[in-house]
């Protein structure tokens, strides 16, 4: 036996240790963990290089079922391993600057734990292992979201958050359960085998099933309100989280499962709901001035990308974009919690007015924001091309627009929040240095990885007229952003629509760009407002369902007599349906 | 032969005996406390080594050894709990709940429908008294709504047991036939209201959040895991193992009232505000779902039916017993559930194990139980059963949320750690068997 | 000989009387005694049905339901006089403190 589950057991271990270790060491712990899962996986990946290979041990039997515990070790599977814990291993050690008045032991067990179940969840070939780690990280998440319950907004938004993945939970029992039942297999690998076997039925309730959960989980419309509520919990839990591993659980299952989403021809829904959400995310995130907030609408943003690739038959495009969003993704949490801890804010307008220079963070931000962007010679330019291999032309258009907007509102944040200087102000702090200049040089340097990913899984990319568009589309939107808020302030202001029909009076090229964005920033006003209603929604239903537990209270009303006669209505019940059916 | 029964019975008298010997010898009343401890566990033993009672009225199947397994187990957890809980009471209640459980024990084991209600009523009986064990006036509605709420479905259950001794001739199972169909089923129909009571059905289970709530904790743990679990493996005994009946209304009674129970009583519990009547609910809706598992009447769906009781009798147990010890420091409503760590540690991840467990969060026992029964409920076609199941699962998640969302967990490093008591050690035993417990899956 | 339809019309009659004995009465006694009606109602299904079955059993199961029926209702006596201690009547719709 090979002992892949090698992988995990450093982190939990880490775990106990952080609880039973004293304070101090509980940061060792956990850093050692994650140091030690990487180093686990990347000798696997090498080791075992296109040799992928099973292995499953027998958990119990139940009349006539053997459920076992299986995990595989592809080159897929392994790669993400040792992607999760490398940006683990970041994240801790981020942890140690940010988290330095904090809790420790709490915070490192929760965080080890937290890995261990990312990890089970990236290697397990059983579905049901998969969603028994699902479920785990799931609770992690609402433990770590509400690190702070004392305060009412972190502990009610990590409320949030368990509410709305738990619908897609229950989906995704549901869809294991069926799938189960129709295919008789939990292991992954029989499952996909067996698709042309099952009922058409049974595939359409399966998919439309994990479907959902799967948009919960990545926070796709309409389930993405908990993703951005989730802000409230520490930066590096965000970082680790929301941006980079969590939510890429519900990218990874489906492109896990792909083969079943696209027999049941729900292609064009995934992108459709793919753009819907985009378009909606950027919008928000246009109106948004909490630096977090916004990264959390890119982030709902790019994990639409990550569905769109994948609904369109491309993989390889969705894996190679998630690899990358992880890296500029956490780096720009990074960048956002040194922020907050040198300049004591997160609101982009109080950043720009109270900070003379961000000091060494510029150039690092500049990447990050440019890799949202997609922008070259960044990696995530590479990823961009890679992506859209293979949309059809409709796709490409959409996605030209999505540029501009995504560029719009990621250079918006740059500019207002960020300053160009000289001098750097921070003093020598290695845990905050060593990470973000690591995956800032992995964010400039890493578009050359694209043409050696083939290796991992099928990846193409398409240079093409379309490419090229969106490219300057991206460019194009950086420089509205330029325009709008670093040479022209207080957007906020003026009247949007008095100063459309002025740049278009003036018809030259570059107000006619600007007068796009002006466009787009009230359309995401109007966005907004529906959100807001969208959000009532929920409360509405929780509302109807309260006021019919309470009306029903009055059917208990402490009377035996009452209760004798419910037993003889229950009696007349069972007469009357033993009556119709014999 | 000696096996488990057995046991309970000569140690029944036993300890009358001994009681009357105590008057005359003047020893304290520990010492009873001690020996019906010791007739508990020995019963267990025998149970795992020795096996059932093969008698006239009673006999063995495949599952009785599993199920009078964890049937002894959890009573001699809850008898325990309750000796270290109350430390002196009068050595009745020993007698009391020895009965009890031999009752319990005796409806596993019963091959006629005769000693199904004879066993019934040992079981209520001595249940009757031990609710009002703490003879005050609370206990005493608790009481008194139990008893005559239970005397009308007993008297029910024995009508409808005599149409079907006038239909067919013959009470035993194993010769039972469907002769003069017509006052056979109008028995059924009967028997079904009068076991249904037992074990919570709606709309028979109007007794229960009063009753749950009013008395003991350490009593509703045993209430409704044993006395509901011996109810739901009565219905188990009568038609699955005794009437072959498997014509479509019993599927379609039980698939229905199963259906109302967990709806309902999901929707009663929402708007609740004491703890102890949310556990009440949930705990009622807990039995629909086994008898989703019953409804289809062949040995796959009614052995994940088997497993399903046990995984929540264990989760009912846990959750009243830890309840107990909250209860004393006057934690009732939910707002007072911010309080409970600070009560006791292990009590409180005991609580929030155990809502895990009932709500289906893997790996707990729970969570195996509710795929079972839903795998073979989907593997014989009823797709909007299911459809319907998932509604309500959703449903639950409100007042389970409800409850364990105020649950907060202060930091772990407080530096003074009370020595842990012998009730909580008994509360670790359960949530040890809560993941454990799919060891006993192989049923 | 008696047949067995007849029996079993009077015996359904009497689980009747002793149903509408049950719902319409509001204090214990009351319900104890309509319980027994029809405690005597399946009492006279067994005995009857014995008899026309030629067979013993019914006769046996029939006592062994007497001596369950009477336990019962000294059960519920002895609850019922604690609670007459305690409050002073026999009516059950006073006990309202557990409710909703």
């Amino acid at each position: 036996m090979n002992m892949i589950y090698f992988i995990l057991i450093p982190m939990l271990l880490a775990a106990l240790a952080a609880v039973l270790l004293p304070e101090r060491r509980a940061f060792h712990a956990a850093v050692i963990g994650s140091a030690v899962s990487l180093g686990l996986s990347l000798f696997f990946l090498f080791d075992y290089f296109n040799k992928p290979f099973l292995e499953s041990v027998n958990w119990f039997v139940s009349g006539g079922f053997t459920f076992s515990i299986s995990f595989s070790a592809s080159n897929l599977t392994l790669f993400m391993a040792s992607l999760v814990s490398f940006i683990s291993l970041l994240v801790l050690v981020f942890s140690n600057f940010y988290m330095k008045k904090e809790p420790q032991r709490r915070y490192y067990a929760e965080m080890s734990l937290f890995v261990f179940s990312m990890l089970g969840l990236v290697m397990s070939n059983s579905l049901l292992l998969f969603y028994v780690f699902w479920e785990l990280i799931g609770v992690m998440s609402y433990l770590l979201i509400g690190f702070w319950y004392q305060r009412e907004a972190p502990a009610a938004a990590g409320k949030k958050a368990l509410i709305f993945t738990r619908i897609g939970d229950l989906s995704f029992f549901a869809a294991v359960i069926i799938l189960f039942s129709s295919a008789k297999t939990l292991s992954i690998t029989g499952i996909l085998s067996s698709i042309g076997s099952l009922n058409h039925g049974a595939l359409i309730a399966s998919a439309s099933l994990l479907f959902i959960a799967i948009i919960s989980k990545s926070a796709q419309f309409p389930f993405y309100t908990w993703l951005v509520d989730a802000m409230e919990g520490p930066t590096p839990v965000s970082a680790l989280l929301h941006s980079a591993t969590m939510v890429a659980a519900g990218a990874y299952l489906l492109v896990l499962m792909l083969p079943l989403f696209l027999s049941a021809g729900f292609a064009s829904m995934i992108i459709t709901f793919g753009f819907v959400t985009a378009f909606i995310a950027a919008l928000l995130g246009l109106k948004e001035t909490h630096l977090k907030r916004i990264l959390a609408y890119s982030t709902i943003e790019s994990l639409s990308f990550m569905f769109i690739a994948a609904a369109t038959a491309n993989a390889g495009g969705a894996i190679f974009y998630l690899f990358t969003h992880a890296i500029f993704k956490s780096l720009l949490f990074f960048i956002a919690g040194a922020g907050f801890i040198l300049f004591g804010s997160y609101d982009i307008y109080k950043l720009k007015s109270s900070v003379k220079n961000s000091g060494w963070l510029y150039v690092p931000a500049l990447i990050g924001f440019a890799s949202i962007a997609g922008l070259p010679p960044f990696m995530s330019f590479f990823a961009h091309l890679s992506l859209s291999a293979n949309f059809t032309t409709l796709d490409s258009v959409v996605f030209v627009l999505l540029s501009f907007i995504t560029a719009l509102f990621s250079f918006r944040a740059f500019f207002v929040a960020f300053k160009k200087s000289a001098a750097p102000r921070l003093k020598r702090e290695l845990s905050v240095y060593v990470p973000v200049l690591l995956l800032s040089a992995i964010a400039l340097f890493g578009g050359v990885i694209m043409f050696y990913f083939t290796g991992i899984i099928h990846t193409v990319y398409y240079v093409d007229i379309f490419s090229m568009v969106s490219m300057l589309a991206a460019f194009a939107g950086a420089y509205t952003a330029f325009e709008l808020f670093l040479n022209r302030r207080l957007l906020r202001q003026v009247s949007a629509a008095k100063n459309a029909a002025i740049k278009l009076s003036e018809r030259s090229f570059d107000s006619i760009i600007t007068a796009f964005g002006i466009a787009f920033v009230s359309f995401a006003d109007i966005v907004g407002r529906l959100d807001e209603k969208f959000i009532s929604l929920f409360s509405w239903i929780s509302n109807y369902f309260m006021s019919l537990g309470l009306a029903s209270k009055e059917i208990q009303n402490g009377d035996s007599s009452t209760y004798i006669a419910a037993i003889f209505l229950g009696l007349v019940i069972v007469i009357i349906i033993a009556v119709m059916f014999v | 032969m000696i096996n488990a029964q057995l046991i309970l019975i000569v140690g029944l008298l036993g300890l009358v005996l001994l009681d009357l010997l105590r008057r005359y010898r003047n020893f304290s009343q520990s010492v009873i406390h001690y020996a019906a401890l010791a007739v508990l566990l020995v019963s267990l033993v025998s149970e795992i080594l020795f096996g059932n009672l093969n008698a006239s009225f009673f006999s063995e199947v495949q599952y009785s050894y599993f199920i009078n397994g964890f049937i002894l187990f959890i009573s001699t957890l809850i008898y325990s709990f309750f000796f270290a809980d109350k430390k002196s009471f009068s050595p009745l209640v020993d007698v009391l709940f020895i009965a009890a459980v031999l009752g319990a024990t005796l409806v596993v084991l019963s091959s006629n429908l005769l000693a199904v209600i004879l066993s019934i009523e040992l079981l209520s009986l001595s249940s009757y008294s031990l609710v009002y064990f703490g003879k005050t006036l609370g206990t005493l509605e608790g009481a008194m709504k139990y008893i005559s709420t239970s005397m009308v479905s007993f008297v029910i259950l024995l009508f409808g047991a005599s149409l079907v001794y006038a239909g067919a001739g013959t009470l035993s199972f194993s010769n039972l036939s469907s002769v003069n169909y017509i006052p056979f089923i109008a028995g059924l129909a009967v028997i079904i209201a009068g076991l249904g009571f037992k074990s919570t059905l709606v709309p028979f289970h109007m007794w229960a959040p009063d009753t749950y709530e009013a008395s003991d904790s350490t009593i509703t743990a045993f209430i409704t895991s044993v006395a509901k679990a011996a109810g739901i493996v009565a219905m188990i005994r009568i038609f699955f193992f005794g009437f072959q009946v498997s014509s479509s209304f019993v599927t379609a009674v039980f698939l229905a009232l199963a259906l109302f129970t967990i709806f309902l009583a999901g929707i009663f519990a929402i708007a609740q505000d004491r703890i102890k009547r949310i556990l009440a609910f949930s705990s009622i809706s807990q039995a629909g779902f086994a008898f989703l598992g019953i409804a289809l009447l062949n040995l796959q769906a009614v052995s994940s039916a088997v497993f399903y009781i046990f995984s929540f009798a264990v989760a009912d147990a846990l959750l009243f017993l830890s309840f107990r010890i909250m209860e004393e420091k006057g934690i009732r409503y939910k707002k007072d559930i911010k309080r409970m760590f600070s009560v006791s540690k292990i009590a409180t991840i005991g609580f929030f194990l155990g809502v895990l467990s009932l709500f289906g969060f893997p790996p707990t026992i729970g969570f195996v139980g509710k795929l079972l029964i839903l795998a073979s409920l989907l593997s014989h076609g009823y797709i909007y059963i299911v459809g319907a199941v998932f509604l309500m699962l959703l449903l639950s998640v409100f007042y389970y949320f409800g409850l364990f969302l105020s649950l907060d967990f202060k930091a772990y490093s407080q530096n003074k750690m009370k020595k842990i008591n012998s009730r909580e050690i008994i509360i670790l035993i359960f949530c040890v068997s809560l993941f454990a417990g799919i060891a006993f899956a192989t049923v | 000989m008696v047949a067995l339809e007849d029996v079993l019309f009077l015996s359904i009659s009497l689980f009747a009387i002793g149903i509408y004995g049950i719902i319409s009465k509001r204090n214990g006694l009351g319900i104890l005694v309509s319980a027994e009606i029809i405690i005597n109602a399946s009492l006279l299904n067994f005995v009857a049905a014995s008899s026309s079955f030629l067979s013993f059993s019914g006769v046996s199961y029939a006592l062994l339901v007497l001596v369950m029926a009477v336990l019962e209702a000294v059960a519920f006596m002895g609850l019922l006089i604690a609670y007459y201690r305690k409050t002073g009547s026999v009516s059950l719709s006073k006990l309202r403190n557990y409710r909703g």
